[in-house]
């Protein structure tokens, strides 16, 4: 007998179980298996607010990471004041573009994710290489689901002596090397960041790693017009993770009233 | 929903209406049908209405109507923009020729996504078991999957034989395995190669959906196109002809000192011509047992070790590639 009164009278189907041939948790759901609310449920097809490009390069002592604080909407530069770099545990340090509700929920299955590991108490403690391992599996996932996180990730962190840095996209797509930039960086700082930083990663200091990311962030925001003038820059060494308050770089735009040809100017 | 969906379609503006009636007589005509249906002849709002209702109560009538179903909700449904694209292509080059006892198993280090390095340094080749390497090219996220997947059912196998799953085997997994997502597949090509169980030099390679066979020598990814031809020439023996009076060629007994050469050109060859091939090579060299390992002296190999000795030698050969 069925105990569903909302089955009695319907058609039989292979997804009602008269008989209960299926112990209670494994039920299969009667009534229509579609209903209007799933069917109106929509995958992300586009990012809505967005991050631009994050930059991150090892040097001697770790790896050295920025983001800028704008979360756009379009082509309006919508919120200000955000932090794109985000800590997880005392190791790793990741930085995201790409849709900014995406990331928080990202954030909020990393925080899961490290208190489940927290409450274990087994000793072990994840580090870059780990949670690098985990978002492209989730990444990966997502994707093979049809339903991404729209995001481009940069995974960075310092464990047992070791700089780590690693790149995960929407598609699931990984890679590591010593000099990462995502977005709009990929175009403009990634061949900066490579002059400067390839064959000098043990020797480089934390100096001049962070003249070689302002000089990068500079040029992003003269060039990448989703861009902000305000960008954290933040660090992954042996004494752990430190995100630092946001900074602004010295532009020069006068040499812009000359420029003729493209623009606003009429003549 | 469909009813709605049309209706949406429709704004009170006149002209509006006659525009995409104008569009559906269209699509009905590229489906071969060229009677006027009943939503041309239709030409207020309540008409329309009418007759979009008689497709669902007189399906005999309006056949036209329900084949132009999913090309109206095609066009009017969905928000305008482009459906993700699930796949994506990562450049690179995977290569591997078979001699009588030996594989040598190769790839680029370059990974790529459009005009952009992405990096310099991301393996393509995987030593799987003590005498079988896979060399995977294609989209890279599938790939790394893929041989992760690989590797797992390869251990599975020596837990419960005892032994390592041999390279025919292996071979006919990695089918099933491309094959079980052929409505979704990996975008990958494999190519396998190692020491049979008799001993010989052996090369598979697959599509991405699975359809497989045993080969002397086989180039894919980016630059298969530039590799492949040069590989029939001077492997298969394409196109050349005996010294009269001279043994006939076969192919796949070719000597390893004349097989890595080639395998070093095809790469410096291609790093030349293709803009997604270049950075570093790896070389992955597999010998059958009791063969001697004297002639990869001089190319600077290094032996990885093996997990359950039994005789055969897996060496990797790393060099540098143009980086430009």
């Amino acid at each position: 007998m069925d105990h569903f009164p909302l089955s009695w009278g319907r058609p039989r189907n292979e997804a009602v179980d008269l008989y209960s041939t299926y112990p209670v948790h494994e039920r299969q759901r009667h009534g229509q298996q579609h209903d209007a609310f799933t069917q109106g449920v929509q995958h992300t097809q586009q990012p809505i607010v967005t991050g631009t490009s994050v930059l991150a390069l090892k040097y001697k002592d770790g790896i050295m990471m920025a983001a800028d604080c704008l979360a756009s909407y379009g082509s309006l530069a919508r919120f200000k004041d955000i932090s794109r770099l985000h800590a997880v545990g005392q190791y790793t340090l990741i930085g995201a573009g790409g849709d900014m509700s995406d990331f928080q929920y990202l954030q909020h299955l990393l925080n899961d994710l490290m208190i489940d590991e927290y409450t274990s108490d087994d000793g072990h403690k994840l580090g870059p290489d780990e949670i690098y391992h985990y978002l492209s599996q989730v990444m990966y996932g997502r994707r093979t689901k049809m339903n991404p996180l729209w995001n481009s990730l940069l995974v960075g962190g310092f464990k047992d002596g070791q700089s780590f840095m690693g790149y995960v996209d929407l598609l699931g797509t990984t890679y590591t090397a010593s000099t990462l930039a995502s977005g709009y960086g990929a175009y403009i700082a990634q061949p900066l960041l490579r002059k400067a930083v390839e064959g000098r990663e043990t020797t480089l200091t934390e100096e001049e790693a962070r003249v070689i990311i302002q000089e990068c962030m500079k040029v992003l925001f003269y060039r990448d017009a989703r861009s902000l003038n305000k960008y954290q820059i933040a660090t992954v060494t042996e004494r752990g993770v430190q995100i630092n308050d946001a900074i602004s770089s010295e532009t020069e735009w006068a040499f812009a009233e000359k420029i003729r040809g493209y623009g606003a100017q009429t003549q | 929903m469909r009813i709605s969906t049309i209706e949406g379609g429709h704004s009170s503006d006149r002209g509006d209406r006659s525009l995409s009636l104008c569009f559906r007589s269209t699509r009905v005509h590229l489906r071969g049908l060229h009677t006027r249906t009943p939503v041309e002849r239709c030409t207020d709002e309540h008409h329309l209405h009418f007759s979009l209702f008689s497709a669902y109560t007189q399906p005999n009538r309006c056949l036209a109507m329900a084949l132009m179903q999913p090309l109206l909700a095609d066009a009017q449904l969905r928000p305008v923009g482009h459906q993700f694209n699930p796949y994506s292509e990562n450049g690179g080059t995977i290569l591997a020729i078979a001699g009588a006892d030996f594989a040598v198993i190769a790839g680029d280090t370059r990974q790529t996504e459009g005009y952009s390095i992405q990096t310099r340094y991301a393996p393509k080749v995987f030593k799987l078991t003590d005498r079988a390497v896979l060399a995977v090219n294609g989209f890279q996220a599938d790939c790394s999957e893929f041989v992760k997947r690989v590797l797992q059912r390869i251990e599975w196998y020596r837990h419960a034989h005892s032994k390592q799953m041999p390279l025919k085997a292996i071979a006919r997994m990695i089918q099933t395995m491309l094959y079980g997502k052929r409505f979704f597949p990996y975008y990958t090509y494999n190519i396998l190669g190692g020491i049979e169980e008799d001993g010989t030099g052996a090369v598979y390679s697959f599509d991405p959906v699975g359809s497989y066979e045993r080969e002397a020598c086989r180039a894919a990814g980016a630059a298969s196109s530039l590799i492949q031809p040069f590989l029939d020439n001077q492997i298969y023996f394409k196109n050349q002809t005996p010294a009269p009076g001279a043994a006939p060629f076969v192919p796949g007994n070719l000597p390893i000192d004349v097989v890595l050469p080639i395998v070093i050109d095809s790469f410096t060859s291609a790093t030349e011509r293709h803009i997604e091939v270049g950075d570093g090579l790896e070389i992955f060299i597999v010998l059958a047992k009791g063969r001697d390992a004297s002639q990869l002296s001089s190319l600077n190999a290094t032996e990885i070790p093996a997990a359950d000795p039994t005789g055969e030698r897996v060496f990797v050969v790393r060099r540098d590639l143009k980086k430009d």
